[in-house]
């Protein structure tokens, strides 16, 4: 499918062909510089509705970058109770101002949503403002898991072949359920570490079952440190536990420091989507295997990419 | 009933707008929209809360008599604990609801359940009881007010979906309901298009939006504008196709997808079925645009049992979360919530003509939901009141949850306390 004017609303969306095209392009941008004039005279409106610090600015540098300004808003009063204008007239004035909307939104679906009402507008006769979609409710966060996978991929120079673990919360987890899902597109070896109250949901382990995907559950780190290439943190949080005690124990538990790094491989990547509380103690940071910052860093070249894919037609 | 109630500080939602009002209640009904504060028996200090007209959901279906998943102890105090005052029961019960006979036994064992909602009926069409009609009052030649036909709120004609003899697959019959009855609710999916689907492999696919599109052709060629109600449409293109009819939404098929089935299966099974991610979005723009009428529930709860069984029921439970949902949905923009209360209260009222119901005007009858815009919490099905005892929203955030309910003027249910308040059989203006 053609990238430009293309919503970017779920992972789901794209062939495994389609990702690597954009990790292609992103990675052509690392390597070559960014085309500063590329985007010259566009507009990019960033509709944030909830804080995000990393997403927003990645978003904004890439914008940047690529010579496109940036309109934007942050914050939880765009959504004012009393007199709070809908969200579609929200998008349907902001698509006057801009050629792209990047939103993110509490709502489950509000990128869809969006994308509904521009390609709505499109059928009228107005131009086409592809939506991107900066993290919905509990929904999608789709230009995280491209800069996850990108980040795999670069660290490790394929994703095909590798033991890919996750740990934390991965009941709740919007990254790895999306993470995992992208990944059932290649042949990885998936080891999921959670207490068992947060193991992954059974709809995702039959996905990945059905992609033939081998698969396996653990309830400690060490179990799976020593054969990973990629430990991928995530944060577990309070108010997932009925008592302080527990929590406690189990926050304990699911945490990496300089011992447990012993045990790893040398060529093994430690990941985590950020920000993080103490999964990751900071003494960590200095190791080589540490790979976070930089997965962070990739959000620039994934939206880069992205936006000179979707408004400037690079392929 | 003759004590007055003044409602204290909030903010009253209707159609029309919203404004900070003090609502006085006397006898039952709203006596008056003040910014006064005039003295009265009880007052209920409302102070951040909203004001809304109590939800009447259309589209319930409390399984009695005959089956156990849910009954009318359960299924209207689930009603009250999420806001809603007035339903209107589906007839597809054991055994349906299609004779005079029948619609009276139901009444009874109703009124029996001292229900803690008002409550109305919608009457069952087969392929041979037209003839029951102008007994129950709702024929439109002649609308007998007599006070078994005061129970009726529509006919219900299911043209696909259903078994035994309320299934009508039959052009004529079906014309013959749409010029009879003042009123018809159609379940719209076409059962010979579902038959023709019969071999796909998932459950969406068997029962497809052409099955939907094909019924609402058939029911524009013999039914009119005004006396039909499409319940349950699922995308833009029913709701458009259907222009000249009465159009419903659920609140399944506005919040769920069919990802749902890959995630709780059989749980997330329903008719029509969950759609995909473009269609719920398609549902939402109809819904914006002006081209759905109402919402209404389609509680349809069925025991984890069933829902776990090899051949599991087709629907949800959701009298409880409907407007907790909206109003979430609304607090974040996806619609205002005026319009929530068009959808939920005053145009279910208008549509089936329900007297005294729909809004907070001197002289309607003082059914009144009070909800916490600032209230957040997930959905947990132990904090519900169905006697299934599971939710497909299960774990979802949702805020601005109602936190009293007032029935003609009593309190009904306050902030997880019911309270001995009957319900009583809705009327009808015709």
């Amino acid at each position: 499918m053609e990238f430009l004017n293309r919503d970017i609303v779920s992972i789901r969306d794209f062939s495994r062909e389609e990702l690597e095209n954009v990790f292609a392009v992103a990675r052509g941008m690392e390597k070559n510089g960014y085309d500063a004039t590329l985007l010259n005279g566009r507009r990019i409106a960033l509709l944030f509705y909830e804080p995000s610090t990393r997403t927003r600015l990645s978003f904004q540098a890439a914008a940047q970058s690529l010579g496109a300004a940036t309109i934007w808003f942050a914050g939880a009063e765009g959504t004012s109770v009393m007199k709070g204008e809908t969200l579609k007239d929200t998008i349907e004035t902001v698509a006057n101002y801009a050629d792209a909307i990047v939103i993110r939104h509490p709502y489950d679906g509000a990128a869809r949503w969006a994308a509904e009402i521009t390609t709505r507008r499109a059928a009228k006769g107005e131009k086409k403002v592809p939506v991107i979609n900066g993290g919905d409710g509990r929904n999608e966060h789709p230009t995280q898991t491209m800069l996850d996978l990108y980040t795999i991929l670069q660290s490790q120079g394929r994703i095909d072949g590798l033991t890919i673990a996750m740990v934390g919360d991965l009941k709740y987890g919007r990254t790895c359920h999306s993470l995992a899902y992208a990944l059932g597109m290649y042949s990885c070896r998936i080891r999921l570490v959670a207490p068992e109250q947060l193991q992954m949901p059974s709809h995702v382990l039959s996905y990945l079952g059905s992609r033939g995907i081998e698969c396996t559950q653990h309830a400690a780190i060490e179990e799976v440190i020593g054969e990973a290439d990629i430990l991928y943190m995530t944060r577990i949080q309070r108010e997932r536990f009925p008592d302080e005690n527990e929590y406690n124990r189990v926050r304990g538990l699911y945490r990496v420091t300089r011992k447990t790094l012993q045990s790893a491989k040398p060529t093994m990547r430690l990941m985590h989507p950020l920000p993080r509380v103490d999964e990751i103690s900071v003494d960590v940071d200095d190791d080589a295997r540490s790979y976070y910052f930089k997965q962070a860093g990739n959000g620039v070249p994934i939206r880069a990419a992205l936006l000179a894919m979707v408004l400037g037609g690079i392929s | 009933m003759g004590a007055s109630l003044l409602i204290r500080g909030g903010t009253v939602v209707s159609p029309r707008g919203m404004e900070r009002a003090n609502v006085l209640i006397k006898g039952g009904k709203i006596s008056a929209l003040t910014t006064l504060s005039p003295g009265a028996d009880l007052v209920i200090d409302a102070d951040a809360l909203l004001v809304l007209p109590g939800v009447v959901d259309p589209h319930v279906h409390f399984r009695q008599p005959g089956m156990n998943s849910e009954d009318w102890v359960s299924g209207s105090r689930a009603a009250a604990a999420g806001g809603v005052t007035t339903v209107l029961d589906m007839p597809n019960t054991s055994p349906p609801t299609t004779t005079l006979g029948r619609l009276l036994e139901k009444f009874r064992l109703v009124e029996s359940s001292s229900p803690s909602v008002n409550y109305g009926f919608h009457f069952g069409a087969t392929g041979s009881n037209l003839g029951e009609l102008p007994a129950i009052g709702i024929s439109s030649a002649a609308p007998i007010p007599t006070p078994p036909g005061q129970l009726v709120a529509s006919v219900k004609v299911f043209m696909g979906s259903s078994t035994g003899d309320l299934l009508v697959t039959d052009i004529g019959v079906l014309r013959s309901f749409a010029q009879e009855a003042r009123l018809i609710s159609v379940h719209a999916e076409d059962e010979s298009v579902i038959m023709a689907h019969a071999s796909e492999p998932d459950h969406e696919s068997r029962r497809p939006i052409s099955a939907a599109l094909t019924a609402i052709r058939k029911l524009l060629s013999v039914g009119k504008g005004g006396r039909v109600y499409v319940c349950h449409v699922t995308s833009y293109k029913e709701a458009d196709l259907a222009s000249p009819f009465y159009r419903e939404a659920t609140p399944h098929h506005l919040f769920l997808t069919s990802e749902m089935m890959r995630r709780i299966g059989a749980y997330a099974k329903v008719n029509p079925p969950l759609r995909g991610e473009q269609e719920r979005a398609s549902l939402w723009r109809a819904l914006v645009e002006g081209k759905i009428d109402a919402i209404g529930s389609d509680h349809a709860p069925h025991s984890r049992e069933a829902k776990e069984s090899t051949s599991p029921p087709s629907g949800v439970p959701g009298v409880e979360t409907s407007l907790p949902l909206m109003v979430d949905a609304s607090l974040k923009g996806m619609i205002r919530l005026e319009d929530v209360v068009r959808l939920m209260s005053s145009s279910p009222a208008r549509i089936f003509k329900i007297r005294g119901k729909g809004a907070l005007d001197p002289g309607k009858d003082a059914d009144i939901t009070l909800v916490d815009p600032k209230e957040e919490r997930r959905v947990d099905p132990d904090a519900l009141h169905y006697k299934c005892g599971w939710t497909p929203y299960e774990g979802i955030a949702l805020k601005g949850w109602p936190v009293a309910t007032v029935l003609g003027g009593s309190l009904a249910y306050m902030r997880g306390e019911f309270y001995p308040v009957r319900g009583s059989a809705v009327t009808y203006e015709v």
